[in-house]
């Protein structure tokens, strides 16, 4: 998995490249670890194939933390990542944007 | 039983993603839809890494695929013992309260559940897939085409075998089912009003909803009613004389009315009278509102009871193809040229009404959100494909959302309140159908229906038509209902059931593609659509 941050004041821009699952969770969620002054959190997926349960599970700890500091969204979802959200019931707590 | 893969694997981070994509290949190439697929592979990786977190990391883990009973089933099974949640392995502060319970919520989402044991010292979790099924067109197309190779073998068989099978078969099995079906429909309204009365949440939003959203929903269902009438006359003629069925003069329209309350709660049911089971629904939804914080647990037993009345509406709808059968059996059998005429009349008749109302929403949304009717006609397309190829609202669900906040702008709070409401009571092709159902019965039977019968037959097709599930072949169990309640002798109803696999594309996939444009004009009313 590949990450990309770009910090612009307080929005944190993240572009994720790969499949986000038991083996690449604990690696987005290290990248991620230090939300601290951070408004705006903005993930962009376009390269994202999959997220398995361990990577939904860094999600929702990501949208927890966002949630008291700013706001979360996730942009670009692929039609297979949309059905994980869909099917687990992520997409009515996560904010996914176009 | 027959093993079709057996693999060893080490519960560890590469081996729970390495198992998870091994089923989701497996199971694609077996020919399951992609999102079972998906749906089995974050099952299997949800419950293996509860197990990483549970003391078995590392222990070697067996993933078999075998076949029991025509049903595939996946086991796991994995040395050692589920133990609490290592510190090492287990969530950072960050994920408090989404450890185990976290894994365990998103397989249970997902609409599955592990069957866990310990078996050996080793630990076992197994799961049987859902049967592989048909496609409900191929699966009730089917029934059509076997039906009709079926009902001219029976036509033209020697020596009254055709009749005696006829008599012997498939006549009672028809009647059988139309007898199940019917005695359901009342318990599926009452149910179905009731939670969605309670699901308002107090009576203030009760009343609040039933000021807009309701309202227009009734409004939009009537004015599909009305349509469907306009053109149904049109193509059958107004059954209207004196003397007709179901009644005899304008005061059985007051009698009607006040018949709408039910003398005592069983009667309406025994009777089949749906204008009475629907109020004393709401009666009883409303009481549930009031009692809701001195008696939560009748709201809730309400809710369980609808789940349970689903569960058998669907038990029984599996047999649908094979009712379909004996419908077109029955048909064919005895079907003349003036009934080939009148089929392909009713199916022009649903076609036209389906026409005018889908042109009739989209210049009104065009008029009132101020959008090109040919954008309008665009975004709600994708939906209404789908909506005709599956016979299902509900497989087009995700794509109508999209259509709403992307295509036509509506905010996501709105488009979220409404779409469910809007897919269960927003009927206009179901409402339609009905109408021209009636209109049908009464030139088939030559009955001619009296003014009042005529007015209860339009708020017969109004209540039942927001009544009919969102399922494939959700409007056969109210055929019968209707053509009983307005007066209307059974002639019509074999016709419908055969045509049902056509009405039903027709009436989904418009209503697929009216449901959203009429979130938009409702959106635009409440000020919920940004600009564009």
């Amino acid at each position: 998995m590949d990450l990309q941050s770009v910090k612009e004041g307080a929005r944190l821009s993240v572009h994720v490249a790969g499949r986000i699952d038991t083996k690449t969770a604990p690696e987005l969620e290290a990248a991620l670890g230090d939300l601290a002054g951070v408004g705006e959190l903005a993930l962009d997926f376009t390269e994202v194939p999959y997220v398995s349960s361990a990577g939904l599970r860094v999600l929702l700890a990501l949208q927890k933390t966002m949630n008291k500091q700013g706001s979360m969204s996730i942009s670009h979802v692929c039609e297979d990542v949309m059905d994980v959200f869909d099917m687990t019931g992520f997409s009515d707590v996560l904010t996914i944007v176009p | 039983m027959s093993v079709e893969s057996a693999t060893t694997f080490t519960v560890d981070a590469e081996g729970v993603d390495e198992a998870a994509a091994l089923i989701f290949d497996l199971l694609q190439n077996e020919g399951y839809d992609r999102r079972t697929c998906l749906r089995l592979r974050l099952a299997l990786d949800g419950i293996l890494l509860d197990w990483m977190e549970h003391g078995l990391e590392g222990a070697a883990c067996t993933l078999t695929v075998e076949k029991r009973f025509g049903r595939r089933s996946v086991t796991l099974k994995a040395a050692g013992h589920l133990g609490v949640a290592d510190s090492g392995a287990a969530a950072p502060d960050a994920h408090e309260g989404e450890g185990a319970g976290f894994c365990a919520a998103i397989v249970s989402n997902l609409g599955l559940e592990w069957d866990v044991s310990t078996q050996d010292g080793r630990v076992c979790a197994a799961l049987t897939l859902p049967r592989k099924q048909l496609h409900p067109l191929a699966a009730n197309g089917g029934a059509v085409v076997l039906a009709v190779v079926a009902g001219l073998a029976l036509r033209f068989a020697p020596g009254g075998v055709g009749e005696a099978c006829m008599s012997i078969a498939v006549t009672p099995l028809f009647d059988a089912f139309v007898g199940l079906l019917s005695a359901l429909v009342g318990p599926m309204v009452f149910f179905s009003v009731v939670v969605a009365v309670v699901g308002a949440g107090d009576l203030k939003s009760l009343k609040g909803m039933g000021k807009v959203t309701l309202a227009r929903i009734a409004g939009g269902n009537f004015a599909s009613v009305c349509v469907a009438f306009v053109v149904a006359a049109l193509f059958f003629g107004i059954p209207v004389g004196v003397g007709g069925a179901g009644g005899s003069s304008a005061a059985d329209v007051v009698k009607v009315v006040l018949g709408v309350v039910p003398s005592n709660v069983v009667q309406p049911f025994l009777d089949g009278n749906i204008l009475q089971i629907v109020c004393l629904a709401f009666g009883t939804g409303v009481g549930l509102l009031v009692l809701r914080n001195r008696l939560p647990r009748l709201a809730e037993l309400a809710m369980e009871c609808d789940l349970l009345v689903q569960e058998v509406l669907s038990a029984v709808m599996r047999f649908l193809p094979g009712f379909i059968f004996l419908a077109v059996v029955g048909l064919v059998g005895s079907m003349d040229a003036s009934m080939m005429v009148s089929l392909v009349a009713v199916l022009a008749c649903v076609a036209c009404v389906m026409a005018a109302l889908a042109a009739g929403i989209t210049l009104a949304a065009a008029f009132t959100a101020k959008q090109s009717p040919l954008h309008i006609m665009r975004t709600a397309a994708p939906g209404a494909v789908i909506g005709f190829s599956t016979s299902s609202s509900a497989a087009a669900y995700t794509v109508v959302q999209d259509e709403m906040r992307k295509g036509f702008g509506i905010s996501a709070t709105y488009a979220k309140f409404a779409q469910p409401i809007v897919t269960a009571f927003y009927q206009p092709g179901s409402v339609s159908l009905f109408m021209v159902l009636v209109f049908f019965a009464a030139s088939v039977s030559q009955v001619e229906l009296t003014l009042s019968s005529l007015a209860v037959a339009v708020v017969m097709c109004f209540l039942l038509g927001m009544t009919a599930p969102p399922v494939p072949g959700g409007m056969v169990m109210l055929y019968g209902v209707v053509l009983a309640q307005t007066g209307l002798g059974q002639e019509s109803l074999a016709l419908f059931m055969a045509a049902n696999v056509i009405f039903d594309a027709l009436v989904t996939g418009a209503e697929t593609y009216m449901r959203p444009i009429h979130v938009l004009r409702n959106a635009v009313r409440l000020e919920e659509v940004s600009a564009r």
